[in-house]
């Protein structure tokens, strides 16, 4: 059994997290939590909110299963390969929640049929559903996007929105070349980021009321 | 980007997907938590049983491992016949091949029976690693 020891550099903070060290370990765990809850935020759920994921998995659950993988496990950490826990823990969530929100438990349409018929050849009812659920999720991120616009214009931070130009416009999303190119430092494109994150949030929120109010 | 990475990208709002990935301290996080409702001392209770329970599977893996390797064994062909007809210093030679492994206390006066258990058991061994 391998030893669970290890003092570990945290990339986010420049020093170092002890995961045998029990006040350590509730801060990774909040801080997954906290960032687990976002990424599901943004991913689209048969269920509709970020709560209940697919499967009967919570966001909670997800969090246990990467905090687990730091001690064993099949996704069992790899000190060699990934030296800072905090990127591991968060790739992990990254690969359960993407599993998730991929598997056939969470489609849209046709997630009732069986495995067999899941393979069978598409039918022109079949076809003509996919393409309705595509043609709504685009109207869903048309009408996100825009929202988004309006709300980062209404708070009237020109580094705001060059933060929203950047990542929107030109899939800049990595913080080094975001503030290379907001010639910002980094903890500052950081704390622009939470504030853009509090705006997706309101967006997010009126898109959820929206589509339940539609389907009333 | 791997073809799956560029899959989630065509998913709804995957743009998105990086402004929700920013540092935090853990207070931040906890009170973010808190603003949205969520019972963080729950949570930390539920985490610290996974762990707990992780931590004690791993513990108890080298059993399970034992367990099966002990399965595999007794499933595995008994070749003591192939050795059946050696003679002591064919056997002695044979066995001589796993010093480095099999460290007998005197392995010059072990008998011809001991030395055919030895060179079968690691002939069944051998065959089990191969599978």
């Amino acid at each position: 059994m391998a030893s669970s020891k290890g003092v570990r550099p945290d990339a986010s903070s420049s020093r170092t997290i002890d995961i045998n060290d029990a006040k350590e370990l509730q801060g990774l765990s909040v801080r997954l939590l906290a960032f687990a809850r976002r990424r599901a935020a943004v991913k689209r759920w048969w269920l509709g909110s970020a709560g209940a994921l697919a499967k009967g998995h919570t966001v909670q659950d997800i969090v246990c299963k990467a905090m687990t993988s730091l001690f064993g496990g099949s996704r069992k950490w790899d000190r060699a390969s990934q030296p800072d826990p905090w990127a591991h823990l968060k790739s992990v969530v990254n690969s359960l929640l993407s599993n998730l929100a991929r598997s056939k438990e969470n489609r849209v349409y046709g997630r009732d049929i069986d495995d067999e018929a899941a393979v069978a050849p598409a039918t022109p009812e079949s076809e003509l559903l996919m393409a309705e659920e595509e043609e709504r999720l685009e109207r869903r991120r048309e009408r996100a996007y825009s929202l988004l616009q309006d709300e980062v214009l209404a708070a009237g931070d020109s580094a705001l929105l060059a933060l929203h130009d950047l990542i929107l416009a030109e899939d800049i999303h990595k913080p080094q070349e975001l503030a290379t190119r907001l010639e910002k430092p980094v903890n500052e494109v950081n704390n622009l980021k939470k504030r853009f994150w509090r705006i997706c949030r309101r967006v997010l929120d009126i898109l959820e009321k929206e589509e339940r109010k539609a389907n009333e | 980007m791997s073809k799956r990475d560029k899959e989630d990208r065509k998913d709804v709002l995957a743009l998105l997907e990086d402004v929700a990935d920013y540092d935090q301290t853990p207070e931040e996080a906890q009170q973010e938590l808190v603003d949205d409702g969520v019972n963080v001392s729950a949570f930390l209770s539920q985490v610290q049983q996974a762990i707990d329970q992780q931590k004690k599977e791993d513990r108890l893996a080298w059993k399970r491992e034992a367990e099966k390797n002990r399965q595999a064994f007794s499933r595995s062909t008994d070749v003591t016949l192939r050795f059946a007809s050696m003679s002591h210093a064919q056997l002695h030679a044979a066995a001589s091949q796993y010093a480095n492994e099999v460290h007998f206390k005197n392995l010059e006066k072990q008998t011809d029976d001991d030395l055919r258990t030895l060179l079968a058991d690691r002939a069944r061994l051998e065959e089990m690693g191969k599978k």
